[in-house]
């Protein structure tokens, strides 16, 4: 064998030894770390978030324990400096050995073959591999004692950790209630698989989870009441456990060893009932005749799961006092426990021997699978599907109802003759001036009615539409004496007789319709032009007239005074403060109301339990979870925040925000979301 | 300009009618020119002359701390709109619904409370008599103000004896009537000195109460 192989022979064994030693020091170190992590979790309790690092954080540290050794190695790989390490073991070689494997030493081959002949490096270059291997493997092994040293169940909770392995199976004296594992298994319809909290001081789940809670059973016996109501405990192996079954409304769990105490808050979450919502028909309708077909469609969804759904039809027949009804259910499809799903399906009409006035009431329904208060039925809007009545649409079927809203913007002969009366009462009272000039303002309004009256005359005598604006300025007709557009009427009415007219009386149709507003017409320019003298009371009887007048023309065909009201924009300097004062209140903005007694005492609570939160944290933390218990119950809103600032607190963290918004919910000081502007309230 | 106006906007009060895609939001136009004119002729507030009209998905209709809304017909939210008030309402707004039917068998009543309900998540409840809206401004010590159409006997026939509300804390998030004001108080500001007592008087207190809760 040559030099060179017996070399190679040597450089595959240093290579073998040198990764078997990276590989040891990497598990040495892993070892080490979960040794000193389970002793001090054994001391400490760590928290689940770090014993669940651990592994990862092993597993790092080995391969860069391993990678550290490989590179301390130096350069095995190489042939001449692997020729060098071996010179270093075995000096007797002299050099030889590197000098053969230099390409420079290639003259004197056989001389160098023969030196390196007389020496046996192999056996020294073995023992100077493997000899540093020793030092890992003691470390490893000393880990690996450590760890086999542990009660039972440590390791795994650095290696397998898991929630509800805080508690510690052990015997002794102690504190049964420093650490609780809750698991809560969700009912068996929901689907959710349970789950376990540690040291959890509330607990959320569905209404008729079962909850469990385990702790170390250590020292005295524990015992529990919910709600004054025993809670029995049992003892398994070295723990305790307690079942409950969450309830409907919030509920606290009071567990006691001697002087230790621990709450758990239940807080019961509803099953809501299924969403639905209509699609089709999308709104409500009147068939002429009940053929064809009607499609129907529904969406739904559950927060858990839904079990089945359908149409409900109701079809209601009869009138007055005689109802029949029938109730259909179409189209009903299992949902298999979807979250969302559509309905879908479709009435034939004809096959429902509907007659004219039946009404169908068409909704879609949803359940969910809620087997413990359930299950919960959802309903959409119902929509309406009328069948016409024979003859329905032979004459104008409207609903009656009062005059359009505009015709209050204009000011009636009716109002002004009640302001006359008024003023006439008062002529006693008032001075001279004050009396004239409320009889020009009502003369004033008078006239304006009067030219709108004789819009209309004019508009109907000439046939052409005229504009109440254009008319009042039309200085031909407002010249007009009450005989001359009397007798214009006349003349334009005989002029109308020529035509093939429906007579009626000896008088044409025109002058049927327009006599009671020339009547109108005149009595009002009577009255105006009394008013104007401020002769009020030789002014009612033409009023008076001009009222029936007008009455007696809105019998004959609807006539209103009325138009388009104008777009009405206030004059907000005119009437700013014109209002009559004395019936405002004494302030128009009152503080905020005072809070009720219940109010009162919690926020009382609330502050006594701040003020211990300083030197005894946990009782304050129990005070305010008993405060959110009851409020769970009677404010709900009010719970929300301070379920917040008990997170923070459990937590060990900062709670100060979230108390602060607490205490601002529970005095009664909203806070908004985002700010509306200036009008917003402060935040 | 644009400063000016957004000054204008966010110190004055806009009276502002909710414009909402289905139904007849249109149905009383003289209301916002009436309740403008009350709340100037009693109140030393900052009021814009003539209101605005703001589709209910609009984000607009945060800047207006009152919305009217109003009609006849049957009240279907979109999606967005149904959004929109929520948020409205959650963010401090103060939602003034008045059925135009006055009549709690009407399509109005039926659908607007479906629509609300759905919308806030609870059906309303009936507001107390001697809560402060009734007190904030104008004393109403019998609470709502009763109607000429409710005496007169129209729509469902009844004085109904409280208005409808939801809160959010003790502040009024939407306030439902089924009195009909909207025909009440539906007509030209300059009529009012034909009335002995001032029928819009209650508006002042809508308009005080959402400005100051």
């Amino acid at each position: 064998m040559s030099a060179l192989e017996r070399l190679a022979r040597v450089q595959r064994e240093l290579t073998a030894a040198v990764i078997t030693g990276s590989v040891l020091w990497g598990a040495s170190t892993a070892v080490a770390l979960l040794a000193v992590v389970a002793v001090a979790d054994r001391a400490l309790t760590l928290p689940l978030e770090l014993r669940s690092a651990t592994p990862w954080l092993a597993a790092l540290a080995a391969v860069v324990a391993a990678t550290w050794r490989v590179r301390r190695a130096g350069p095995f790989a190489n042939p001449r400096a692997v020729a060098l390490w071996v010179e270093r073991t075995e000096p007797a070689l002299r050099y030889a050995l590197v000098t053969r494997v230099d390409p420079a030493g290639a003259a004197s081959a056989d001389a160098l073959e023969r030196a390196i002949a007389r020496v046996a490096f192999e056996e020294p270059a073995r023992r100077a591999a493997w000899r540093p291997l020793l030092r890992p493997a003691a470390a490893l092994a000393a880990g690996v004692v450590v760890l086999f040293a542990l009660p039972a169940g440590a390791v795994a909770r650095i290696a397998r950790p898991a929630a509800g392995d805080i508690i510690k199976a052990r015997r002794g004296a102690g504190d049964a209630l420093a650490h609780v594992a809750v698991t809560v298994t969700p009912p068996a319809y929901s689907g959710i698989a349970p789950t376990t909290i540690d040291d959890a001081s509330r607990v959320s789940a569905l209404v008729g989870s079962a909850v469990r809670v385990v702790g170390a059973a250590v020292g005295e016996p524990v015992a529990a009441h919910a709600d004054s109501v025993r809670v029995q405990l049992a003892e398994a192996g070295l723990k305790w456990t307690a079942d409950v079954t969450m309830p409907v409304a919030p509920s606290v769990v009071h567990f006691v060893q001697g002087t230790h105490e621990r709450l758990l808050l239940l807080e019961p979450r509803a099953d809501s009932a299924p969403t639905v919502s209509l699609t089709a028909p999308a709104r409500d309708s009147v068939l002429k005749v009940a053929t064809g077909t009607l499609r129907l469609a529904a969406s739904a969804r559950d927060d858990i799961g839904l079990d089945h759904g359908a149409f409900e039809v109701v079809i209601s027949s009869g009138e007055g006092e005689n109802f029949r009804f029938r109730t259909l259910t179409i189209a009903r499809a299992a949902l298999g426990n979807a979250r969302t799903a559509t309905l879908g399906g479709a009435i034939r009409l004809d096959t429902l021997k509907l007659e004219p006035g039946d009404l169908l009431h068409v909704r879609a329904i949803a359940l969910d699978r809620n087997t413990v208060g359930g299950p919960g039925l959802g309903s959409s809007e119902t929509r309406a599907i009328r069948i016409a009545r024979a003859g329905e649409y032979d004459s104008v079927d409207v609903d009656a109802a009062p005059p359009p809203e505009e015709r209050k913007g204009v000011i009636s002969e009716r109002m002004l003759i009640l302001l006359a009366e008024k003023l006439e009462k008062q002529r006693a009272q008032l001075a001279r001036e004050a009396f004239v000039g409320q009889a020009r303002v009502i003369a004033r309004d008078q006239n304006t009615l009067r030219k709108q009256v004789g819009n209309i005359i004019f508009s109907r005598l000439s046939g052409d539409p005229v504009d109440e604006k254009e008319g009042d300025d039309d200085p031909k007709r407002a010249n007009m004496t009450p005989e001359q557009l009397l007798a214009a009427a006349n003349a334009a009415t005989e002029a109308a007789g020529a035509e093939p007219l429906d007579f009626a009386g000896g008088e044409s149709p025109v002058v049927n319709i327009n006599r009671p507003l020339l009547e109108a017409y005149n009595a009002m320019w009577e009255a105006g032009r009394e008013l104007g003298v401020a002769d009020v009371k030789r002014a009612l009887p033409h009023m008076y007239v001009a009222l029936a007048a007008i009455q007696k023309a809105r019998s004959a065909e609807r006539v209103y005074l009325r138009g388009r009201p104008k777009d009405a924009v206030v004059d907000i300097a005119r009437v700013r403060l014109s209002g009559k004062s004395d019936i405002i209140g004494p302030s128009s903005r009152l503080p905020r109301g005072n809070l009720d007694a219940a109010a009162i005492a919690r926020l009382a609570r609330f502050d006594v339990a701040l003020g211990i939160l300083g030197t005894r944290p946990a009782a304050a933390t129990d005070s305010l979870l008993l405060l959110r218990a009851e409020l769970l119950g009677a404010a709900p809103t009010l719970a929300a925040p301070l379920g917040d600032a008990l997170d923070q607190l459990r937590a060990g963290k900062d709670a100060t925000e979230a108390l602060i918004a607490a205490r601002r919910t529970l005095a009664g000081v909203s806070a908004h979301a985002a700010p509306l502007g200036a009008w917003g309230r402060a935040p | 300009m644009g400063a000016r106006a957004m000054t204008r906007t966010a110190s004055t009060f806009t009276f502002c009618t909710v414009q909402y895609e289905s139904g007849d939001w249109d149905s009383a136009p003289l209301v916002p020119a009436n309740v403008i004119d009350s709340v100037a002729r009693y109140t030393s507030v900052e009021v814009n002359p003539t209101g605005v009209v703001v589709p209910l998905a609009s984000a607009d209709l945060l800047r207006y701390p009152l919305a009217y809304l109003t009609g006849h017909l049957p009240v279907r939210f979109s999606g967005s709109e149904r959004d929109m008030l929520r948020s409205y309402v959650m963010r401090g707004g103060m939602l003034f619904v008045d059925d135009h039917n006055h009549d709690v068998d009407g399509v109005f009543h039926k659908s607007a409370n479906e629509e609300l309900t759905r919308a806030l998540g609870a059906p309303l409840k009936a507001l107390a008599n001697t809560h402060a809206l009734y007190s904030c401004f104008f004393k109403f010590p019998e609470g709502p103000p009763t109607t000429g159409h409710e005496l007169n006997g129209w729509g469902d026939n009844l004085v109904h004896k409280n208005l409808f509300a939801h809160l959010v804390g003790d502040r009024i998030g939407v306030l439902y009537s089924s009195k009909d004001y909207s025909s009440e108080w539906g007509y030209h500001p300059d009529n009012k000195r034909f009335l002995s007592v001032d029928n819009t008087r209650f508006a002042v207190n809508l308009v005080v109460y959402a400005l100051t809760r």
